[in-house]
């Protein structure tokens, strides 16, 4: 469904094949620094495979990511669920409802970032004042090969209301058929 | 002319030959002295010169710096020793004071380095590294000044430099290789005992440590679990039979394909 | 802060309208397509079990689709034709707008001006105080004396002998009585400052000499 996985394969760092890495560790200061590798890392695999929700469960299960086969060690849930807090806690983060859920954000870009992405290209192409549907702005031909093309539609919104909030952007229209109007 | 003296006069002539004794053998003495002195300075300009004109080489070339460093240990010059313990005025170490501190700075500046090292990796190592990785992650990153790596050789020197600060880094072996302290904790023999086992295995388990170290189970078990205590080994309980801990180091391997063995 | 209650004009509504349905089409568009190539998959899935009356029924729906194809694909030109039109409509609105107010501007000023006839009359009394200007200059002029313009002549020489440097400047060395102007002839077209601490040094040293 979503946009077809790139050509290269995503390189795993060397704390992935590190045995240990899939235990938390006791000490307080390894499992710091423990934690910050994974985060980091669970930052750029999604980026690399421009994953913009992750579903804890499946990704648990069936992604390579939380579970490295060669040898043989996965994540327990608690211990994911304690990385995805690392995470929220830097702001990379954010559960799909309040009070936890099994979908969630992972902010390899957080939407204050999109909003600058997408204010600097509306900026560039010269669209201040201009209509566009939200459609149009995920999946139009005119914004085929910008970063935002294709991107999660729920972040995007979130993007825009940051935009809204910085009086750069109204957003209206009926739910189905969002338009925003940039200023 | 053997001409007994004798009489009072006979005393004054044998102080007085003594007296023509002493100050011959002084100024024998001194005329050694400067004679060595002369020598020395001789020396050192030729040492400071050959500095001077190789000092590239000396930066750039690991072999070469190594060379050198070798040569003036040789002669009882300890390059980097700072003079404030070795007496000689003028302050910086004899490198500084024969290079104008290109040589010195090479060394405090990779000092530094390795300091930022050792803090980057505190949280994973517990502040424990080995001297070959510390080099190997430097190497990656690329000296500045250009040319040439730098060798374990120049990592230990580095370290080296830190002694007068009272920094707490300090060089330790842990079986054969040398490793740097970052904090200061002393191993006991047997977390030196289980690192060293960790080098040659890869992992321990309590049982390994048991069968080859012939230790009671509880001593294996204190000494591992200090270890992880301290940040030094990480924990795996997923293992099969039983957990099994690990050197943090393994993260840390640049090399791309299997370094693995040495 | 939410300055903004609403910027969305009837217009902006109406546009978001017309892009919406395009976005529609837009979906429905690929939605065929993904239809049309599932209908060429089936119809040689068809062929190879022999089945041939199928296979054509496939493929007609296949033509059939790619003719409704054909007509969004038309649909959607006009509904973009129309989007555009109406968002340059929208900048034409605009300049006409813009024209408006500058006309209005233009017109306010020129009642400002009070009309052709006002400003016929303002060139003309100007003209008048020209007139009389001039006649009072002449009057003047007449009245200066060839004595009193002999003078005014001399001081322009004077003044411009001293800005070119020749004719008998008057030295600043000269204010200070106690140095002697021979000895520093090249020092006298100096700036007056430098020639006066110069001076001020001389004068020490032949203090001290004497």
């Amino acid at each position: 469904m979503s946009s077809s996985p790139p050509p290269q394969p995503f390189k795993f760092p060397r704390e992935h094949s590190f045995p240990p890495f899939f235990t938390p560790q006791t000490n307080l200061t390894t499992h710091h620094a423990q934690q910050t590798k994974w985060s980091s890392l669970v930052l750029s695999y999604c980026r690399h495979h421009r994953i913009f929700k992750l579903s804890l469960s499946d990704s648990l299960s069936q992604s390579d990511l939380f579970h490295n086969q060669q040898i043989n060690r996965r994540l327990s849930p608690q211990h994911q669920r304690s990385i995805i807090d690392f995470l929220r806690k830097e702001g990379r983060a954010e559960y799909q409802k309040e009070n936890g859920g099994d979908l969630v954000y992972i902010y390899w870009r957080t939407p204050e970032e999109w909003a600058g992405i997408i204010e600097s290209w509306i900026e560039e192409t010269a669209q201040k004042g201009q209509v566009l549907t939200v459609y149009e702005l995920l999946e139009g031909e005119n914004t085929r090969g910008s970063e935002f093309y294709g991107m999660d539609r729920e972040v995007l919104i979130k993007a825009l209301n940051v935009l809204v909030k910085r009086g750069k952007a109204q957003i209206f229209g009926q739910e189905d058929s969002l338009g925003v109007k940039f200023f | 002319m053997s001409r007994k003296a004798v009489g009072l006069a006979a005393f004054d002539r044998s102080r007085l030959t003594s007296a023509s004794y002493a100050s011959h053998g002084s100024s024998l003495k001194s005329s050694n002295a400067s004679a060595l002195e002369t020598q020395l300075s001789v020396f050192r300009s030729l040492l400071q010169q050959f500095a001077s004109t190789h000092s590239k080489d000396i930066r750039s070339n690991p072999k070469f710096r190594k060379e050198f460093a070798r040569m003036c240990t040789a002669i009882g010059v300890d390059p980097l020793a700072s003079s404030s313990s070795g007496g000689e005025g003028g302050g910086g170490s004899i490198w500084s004071q024969l290079l104008g501190r290109s040589v010195n700075d090479f060394y405090f500046g990779l000092a530094v380095r390795v300091v930022e090292v050792c803090g980057e990796t505190r949280g994973e190592n517990g502040g424990l590294i080995e001297v070959r990785k510390v080099g190997e992650i430097i190497n990656k990153r690329g000296v500045d000044g250009g040319g040439g790596n730098v060798t374990e050789d120049d990592i230990l020197r580095a370290v080296g430099t830190l002694k007068p600060l009272g920094s707490g880094f300090s060089v330790v072996k842990v079986g054969k290789k040398p490793y740097i302290r970052s904090v200061p904790k002393e191993l006991n023999t047997d977390q030196s005992a289980v690192l060293e086992a960790v080098q040659v295995l890869g992992y321990v388990s309590v049982s390994m440590l048991m069968v080859n170290l012939k230790w009671a189970r509880a001593r294996a078990q204190t000494a591992v679990e200090d270890l992880v205590g301290e940040g030094m080994l990480w924990v795996d309980k997923q293992a099969e039979e039983e957990w099994e801990y690990w050197s943090p180091g393994f993260m840390l391997e640049v090399v791309e394909g299997e370094g693995g063995g040495e | 802060m939410g300055t903004s209650t609403s910027k969305i004009t009837p217009q902006d509504q109406a546009i978001l309208d017309l892009k919406t349905q395009r976005d529609k089409l837009h979906q429905y568009q690929k939605r065929i397509q993904s239809l049309t190539t599932r209908e060429t998959e089936i119809a040689k899935q068809l062929l190879a079990q022999n089945d041939k009356p199928r296979a054509l029924l496939a493929l007609r729906r296949k033509k059939y689709q790619q003719s409704l194809l054909a007509q969004t694909d038309s649909q959607l030109e006009q509904l973009e034709k129309l989007v555009s039109s109406v968002e340059f409509a929208l900048i034409q609105k605009d300049i006409v707008f813009g024209l408006q107010q500058g006309t209005k501007v233009l017109k306010e000023i020129h009642k400002e001006m009070g009309g052709i006839e006002n400003v016929e009359k303002l060139m003309g009394e100007t003209a008048d105080a020209i007139a009389y200007q001039q006649e009072v200059s002449e009057l003047i002029g007449g009245r200066i004396s060839t004595h009193d313009e002999e003078e005014v002549e001399a001081e322009l020489e004077a003044l411009a002998a001293e800005v070119t440097g020749t004719g008998k400047t008057k030295t600043p060395a000269e204010e200070l009585p106690s140095v002697p102007n021979t000895g520093f002839p090249s020092r006298q077209q100096e700036p007056a400052r430098q020639e006066e601490q110069q001076a001020k040094v001389a004068e020490r040293r032949e203090a001290l000499l004497t």
